[in-house]
């Protein structure tokens, strides 16, 4: 598949082959002459005006004081870099981020792939089934937070009746007031949130895998877990990595969510990097600070970029 | 025989892992709809009741009449309105462009496409609130718009580029040997077969920025222009939570995108497939 359509471009077709229609090969010659390039004109521009000039300026300003109310703008150097290495709310941010992170991610996956399988049957009742798996991945973030807040309410909470229940959590209490379970329970709202997405990659992953393989391995005897572990798991490595990598982007980078849920409390327990740009920046207006900590979520992001293209390959993204 | 059995056990116990997955995916949504409908006093009881009893609509009634949610709704749906075309104009060209034109620098347009596709939002979010207030845009449609395509345009891109990448180009080679030049193979040949692809991605788009809440909270101060999110999350932010009209607005905010996506899921799901099965 890595030629793709592009590729093709350069073979040339049967009803192009005839001399008639040798002058008119030559628009599609690869590199599309000026006609090519207007089509990308509108991303270009894009590319330029809200992502380029954007991320410059970001790190413009993580260079410099800049003191909001007053509009004054002064040149500090790398000095809120230096001072981030030494704020303990930076790293325990940067802490919870990594959790926060790995749990999602980890959870997605592996609920992901479960459903996946448990839906990878044919029949008309299946495609409802994945069609209904698939809302919580397009609930608005809001409703979302305020949902799972509501049934995690203290007194009134129907999670937090069945915690009780079975002893795990105090009478009257909600996991969101909680240092030691705010985040697992923010963690769970994620998982929920980002698994219907793994499952269908997973799933389009699972239609890909020659049926041959499975009707020669049931020759030979083999049973559903052989099968499993033989046949469909060496087949998921390559989307595997593809999914770790785009959700782990998702998550550290993920911002509505967690804060809708917690607002980065109780104490700054689920306060992570996101949620510390926003509250440095239009909570105590320290615009430099916010930018240098928000650069340093890009330099990551870009680096896991760069080691998913290596790994990936050079031939296509 | 032994081997029938334990085929037909397997089918029963990927049922019961059905339903759970199921229930863990829809029963907060159930919840939501459930507690919208719910007068005070079942909505506050100890333990909470799991079937609905009494039916009422009086939270719907408040949130539509005694706040501005409605105002809230009409600016969501220009905001995600107009934030769609303006993608889909670029996404369409430019996923065009990209799959059927090899480019000097092709490489390099292409990550940059894909690393603004996964850039963190707040990296933006200083940057684009400071240049929209020199240009006097903070607290109008525009200003949330532009900054909504940063995240929907590179999200229709990247689909779209695997959706075009699946239309075979003879159609176009052949429509050209018929006469028809470049641009007419483009708006006459592929973009009609693209269409329900192209307008399914937009819509996607659509809910993207009906759903965002971190750039509208900081550009939307004012009454008049905010969108469904931010109205939503000011019931909490007051000391004492609303329950019954945040449930009833939050279903409200729900509807629309479930509904959205159940249609055009079958074409999302194509996609994902599409740059699934590539490399």
């Amino acid at each position: 598949m890595h030629s793709g359509p592009t590729g093709s471009a350069v073979r040339p077709s049967r009803a192009a082959v005839g001399a008639v229609a040798f002058g008119r090969r030559r628009n599609w010659s690869p590199t599309g002459g000026y006609l090519g390039s207007l089509f990308l004109v509108p991303t270009l521009v894009f590319l330029v005006v809200l992502i380029a000039y954007p991320v410059a300026y970001n790190f413009y300003l993580s260079f410099q004081d800049y003191n909001y109310l007053l509009g004054v703008s002064r040149f500090v150097g790398p000095r809120h870099y230096v001072q981030l290495l030494y704020d303990p709310v930076f790293w325990r941010s940067l802490a919870n981020n990594l959790v926060w992170t790995i749990g999602g991610v980890g959870g997605q996956l592996v609920l992901g792939l479960a459903a996946a399988l448990l839906v990878d049957t044919p029949g008309r009742g299946m495609v409802v089934v994945r069609t209904l798996l698939l809302i919580p991945y397009v609930v608005p973030a809001i409703a979302t937070a305020i949902t799972w807040r509501w049934m995690f309410n203290d007194f009134y909470g129907i999670l937090s009746f069945v915690l009780t229940a079975v002893g795990l959590l105090p009478p009257q209490t909600s996991p969101f007031a909680s240092v030691e379970l705010a985040m697992p329970a923010a963690i769970c709202v994620g998982i929920w949130r980002g698994f219907p997405f793994a499952m269908i990659v997973y799933w389009a992953a699972l239609q890909t895998i020659p049926a041959a393989e499975y009707e020669a391995a049931q020759v030979d005897g083999a049973g559903t877990l052989q099968e499993f572990w033989n046949i469909t798991l060496p087949h998921l490595g390559h989307i595997t990595l593809v999914l770790v990598v785009l959700r782990t982007l998702w998550m550290f980078n993920y911002f509505d969510l967690l804060y809708l849920l917690t607002k980065g409390g109780p104490a700054g327990a689920t306060q992570h990097l996101p949620i510390l740009v926003y509250i440095t920046s239009f909570g105590l207006f320290r615009f430099g600070e916010a930018a240098a900590i928000a650069g340093l979520m890009a330099v990551t992001a870009g680096l896991i970029v760069t080691l998913y293209v290596r790994i990936h390959g050079p031939k296509e993204l | 025989m032994v081997r029938r059995n334990s085929r037909l056990g397997l089918a029963g116990l990927r049922w019961v892992g059905v339903l759970g997955l199921l229930t863990f995916a829809l029963f907060p949504c159930y919840w939501m709809l459930v507690s919208s409908l719910r007068p005070a006093q079942e909505l506050f009881t100890v333990p909470p009741r799991l079937l609905p009893g009494t039916v009422t609509i009086q939270w719907y009634e408040v949130v539509l009449k005694a706040t501005q949610m409605p105002r809230y709704f009409l600016n969501s749906a220009l905001i995600s309105t107009v934030s769609m075309i303006v993608s889909l104009v670029i996404a369409t060209l430019g996923a065009y462009g990209l799959t059927r034109f090899r480019h000097a620098g092709q490489r390099l347009l292409l990550l940059a496409v894909l690393s603004s596709y996964v850039l963190p939002p707040v990296l933006l979010l200083l940057p684009l609130y400071l240049t929209l207030g020199k240009l006097g845009l903070i607290n109008t449609y525009a200003g949330v718009i532009v900054t909504h395509v940063t995240f929907t345009a590179p999200f229709c891109l990247w689909l779209l580029r695997s959706f075009f990448q699946t239309i075979p180009l003879d159609l176009e080679e052949a429509a050209m040997v018929d006469g028809t030049c470049r641009l007419g193979a483009f708006i006459r040949i592929a973009l009609p077969l693209a269409l329900p692809a192209v307008l399914s991605t937009g819509l996607f788009g659509f809910i993207l920025s009906w759903n965002e809440y971190l750039f509208a909270s900081v550009l939307l101060t004012g009454e008049a222009r905010k969108t469904v999110p931010i109205g939503i999350a000011e019931f909490i932010v007051q000391f004492d939570i609303r329950w019954g009209e945040v449930m009833a607005a939050s279903s409200l905010a729900t509807i629309p995108v479930v509904v959205l996506f159940a249609i055009i899921q079958r074409h999302f799901v194509r996609g994902l497939m599409a740059g699934a099965i590539k490399g």
